[in-house]
């Protein structure tokens, strides 16, 4: 089989209409692909949860189970993982995968104020971090951060933060040329609680924005919160477009191994490969899976330029809505299934309830929420809504939560919702 | 295909996966710690050695959906209608303990731990009572000790610090008291000896109740009780302990570990041919001259009244040669007809009779559910002895 080298994946994705950011490829071990995939990103702070979730994943990568190819960081340049005992055409397939990725995170819409020196960013804020478990201990460090991730996902998810942020940073230009000022500059965002005031009007669903500008909480804790918050408004993107972002890529990575002369046991161990990654499972539809099937579909229909045009223009939500059709739920075999007590049963196989069914899970993952009073029963209590979908939260865990927002509102923190039916209120101090 | 070859040393940064996760596992050690008696009321007993304790605390909370009702997508190949079951959820643990709370079993994630390395935490407070030293001379196990210091060796066996000490007294007795100038003479050697050890016997009786009454709670409850007191006494006598295992309804036989923990049958009670079975193959086999004797008896109360004195006659038989026996009184969550959460029982006769026997050796108790088997524990393994 020919080698290809980087550059001719690079050439070969870009002869079919890509435009993809440079990718800086690394080849690293099972434990530094882990450790970023555990935390999210390479160097970002340290975390038990993150040391969680590395665990997770070497035992599994030690079972051979759902082994993790790759990890590719939305920025510029894009930055990707690939592990170290992949063989050479796993690689060429990963790095095509990856290309696939980069054009995503340059052109689709989801992405255009994204910090694209993230990676830069996320070493500046880890060592901040480092500096305040040195000065005020890890374990009170330790209970801000648990505090702060439980609400990760509630800031603003509309992208004006990150627009902001980027016409101040063209701006400020010289301050991020030079990476070597790491821990002794500040960055705009810790300065910024005036810009964050827009964000203390009720109602507010960005849970830590609200928390940083009226919480009564010293500096360094509101400077931990609003890292926190970065790296939530950084990973929303992504989750909004997961079905069609990895589509998109399985489908370059696909057709550039087409172009590959490969054959025999090569060729068999990709296939295995790709079968893997792009298979449906039972039970919980792979993203990769039914990413790729849409996109297919829409090349049949309308050819290249068009999937070009959609993956530039489409969030998951209007992905599903708009392209899976009657035609494509009945051809893939999809249903929508409901559990109770013992079993899953089939709820519909009318394709429209079953397309609505997957838009409501894309876009409604995390549970409504939103502050709505900080003044509840005139006693100063911070006051949060669940807006109920039909679907009741969890008493215990929303309990624990609470618990530790106390910690940083100083007071009381209760939620409304609506539990069985009847409407309740749970608070911070209540046994659970 | 040209690679990006990095340097491994420049992931310097990355080693952070592996602190992150030794942080993680310290959190996961304290939390064992801080509930250690967790692992003997809430541990699930999964193989020989492991137990499957839910750790509730570390579990990075979110705002999220409860699980029944949950809906998803799925591939379903032929005509599926609504209302078709595709699938069948996932047994919420197995061996359920009784008044399992639905509510608790959330936010917990399960840590499999070795019994035998927490061993120490867990025991600490546990001593056996009535280690008789009974070693008559062929009960000896040989180990390599290091015993004595001797003036001829091979570098490897070298004491450096008797040698030092040796050395640095030479030098004092000339008035200098330093360390230098070392003469083969200041050179000190381990040796080895072989030392015989004495070891102690120990075996134990786990007599059981198998006849209908005892119903799947109790005998769940049984096993759980049981496999703490072998880890128990593995771990205090360091070594291999004996272990017999007897049933018996109206009549007694010696079965093995598993039928131990699993048979049951219909059928009447009469606890004097279970003790008389023990017995017998202590005469046969386990000589009380040499060894270490506990039995324990795990019964519902249940007696056939007629038994009662035959009962109590053949525990006072063996009562002499037991270095400890415990009756394990496993009562409140019903018969084989249900469970009866809460049920409150009453001391049978037998029961009542046993307390009344009043021996040092002998210990009577309440067992409920498997958190009330840790007291129990402590109840039979009292440090510095005195069985009440």
């Amino acid at each position: 089989m020919k080698m290809w080298s980087k550059d001719e994946i690079s050439d070969c994705v870009r002869d079919m209409g890509l435009d993809p950011f440079p990718v800086d490829l690394h080849i690293v071990p099972a434990n530094v692909l882990y450790d970023v995939a555990g935390r999210g990103m390479p160097g970002r702070y340290s975390h038990w949860s993150h040391g969680r979730q590395f665990y997770d994943g070497i035992t599994r990568h030690d079972y051979k189970f759902g082994r993790v190819y790759e990890l590719i960081i939305n920025s510029n340049p894009c930055q990707a993982f690939l592990l170290d005992i992949n063989s050479e055409i796993i690689n060429i397939m990963v790095s095509a995968h990856c290309y696939g990725h980069s054009d995503y995170f340059k052109h689709n819409i989801a992405f255009q104020d994204t910090d694209r020196d993230m990676y830069i960013s996320v070493v500046k804020r880890a060592e901040r971090i480092r500096q305040y478990e040195e000065e005020y201990g890890e374990d009170e460090v330790r209970k801000v951060i648990d505090a702060a991730l439980t609400i990760e996902f509630y800031v603003d998810r509309y992208g004006y933060d990150n627009k902001i942020k980027n016409e101040k940073k063209e701006k400020n230009r010289n301050e991020y040329d030079d990476v070597l000022s790491i821990g002794e500059e500040e960055t705009i965002e810790e300065k910024d609680y005036m810009e964050l005031q827009r964000y203390s009007g009720l109602p507010c669903d960005d849970i830590l924005a609200f928390l940083i500008v009226k919480a009564p909480l010293e500096d360094w804790k509101k400077d931990i919160l609003s890292i926190v918050r970065q790296d939530g408004l950084y990973f929303w993107p992504q989750i909004k477009t997961k079905i069609s972002n990895e589509g998109w890529a399985t489908l370059v990575h696909q057709k550039v191994m087409q172009k590959l002369d490969i054959t025999g046991g090569e060729f068999i161990e990709y296939a295995q490969i790709n079968a893997g990654v792009a298979s449906a499972h039972e039970h919980a539809i792979n993203p990769y899976w039914l990413g790729l099937q849409i996109f297919k579909d829409i090349e049949s229909r309308f050819g290249f330029d068009k999937v070009l045009e959609v993956r530039r223009q489409e969030f998951d939500s209007s992905f599903l809505r708009n392209y899976l059709t009657k035609d494509l739920v009945e051809n893939l075999n999809l249903i929508r299934f409901k559990a109770d007590e013992n079993y899953y049963k089939v709820k519909t196989t009318e394709w429209q309830g079953i397309r609505d069914g997957l838009i409501n899970d894309m876009t409604s993952r995390f549970p409504a929420i939103r502050v709505v009073d900080t003044d509840y029963k005139w006693g100063g209590q911070l006051l949060l809504e669940h807006i109920h979908d039909g679907r009741n939260l969890k008493r215990y865990s929303a309990g624990k939560v609470l618990k530790h927002l106390q910690e940083l509102w100083k007071n009381k923190v209760c939620l409304k919702t609506i539990y069985n039916d009847s409407e309740v209120i749970w608070d911070s101090e209540e046994k659970i | 295909m040209n690679n990006t070859t990095d340097n491994y040393n420049a992931w310097d940064l990355f080693r952070r996966g592996h602190l992150d996760q030794k942080k993680h596992i310290e959190l996961i050690r304290k939390a064992i710690r801080e509930n250690i008696t967790d692992l003997i009321t809430h541990g699930k007993i999964v193989s020989g050695d492991k137990i499957v304790i839910p750790i509730k605390e570390l579990r990075q909370w979110k705002f999220e959906y409860e699980e029944k009702n949950e809906e998803g997508t799925a591939i379903v190949e032929g005509d599926p209608q609504e209302g078709d079951i595709i699938g069948k959820k996932p047994d919420k643990g197995q061996g359920n303990q009784p008044g399992g709370d639905g509510e608790h079993d959330e936010g917990y994630f399960e840590v499999v731990v070795d019994a035998e390395s927490v061993s120490e935490i867990l025991f600490d407070d546990l001593e056996l009572p009535n280690i008789q030293k009974k070693q008559p001379k062929d009960y000896f196990k040989e180990e390599y000790v290091q015993e004595s210091v001797s003036r001829k060796g091979i570098m490897p066996n070298l004491d450096k610090k008797r040698t030092i000490v040796q050395n640095i007294r030479r030098n004092a007795a000339k008035g200098d008291a330093k360390f230098k100038d070392i003469l083969d003479d200041d050179l000190r050697y381990k040796a080895d000896m072989i030392k015989k050890i004495p070891q102690d016997k120990v075996v134990v009786f786990f007599i059981r109740d198998r006849s209908g009454s005892m119903g799947e709670a109790k005998k769940h409850l049984t096993r759980v009780f049981a496999f703490w007191i072998i880890k128990f006494l593995k771990f205090k006598y360091r070594q291999m302990i004996e272990d017999v295992y007897v049933l018996f309804d109206t009549k007694a036989e010696e079965v093995t570990q598993d039928e131990f923990i699993t048979k049951s049958e219909g059928g009447g009670t009469k606890v004097s041919t279970g003790i008389n079975l023990a017995d017998d193959i202590v005469n046969k086999r386990y000589p009380t001259e040499h060894y270490n004797i506990y039995f324990m008896l795990f019964t519902d109360g249940d007696n056939w009244g007629e038994d009662n004195n035959t009962a109590l006659q053949s525990i006072e038989n063996v009562l002499p040669y037991n270095n400890l026996f415990g009756c394990a009184n496993i009562k409140g969550y019903g018969n084989s007809q249900g469970n009866y959460h809460g049920f409150f029982s009453l001391d049978s006769g037998f029961i009542k009779d046993l307390r009344k026997m009043d021996k040092d050796n002998l210990v009577v108790t309440d067992v409920e559910d498997q958190e009330d088997i840790l007291r129990a524990m402590k109840e039979f393994f009292k440090k510095g002895g005195g069985a009440k």
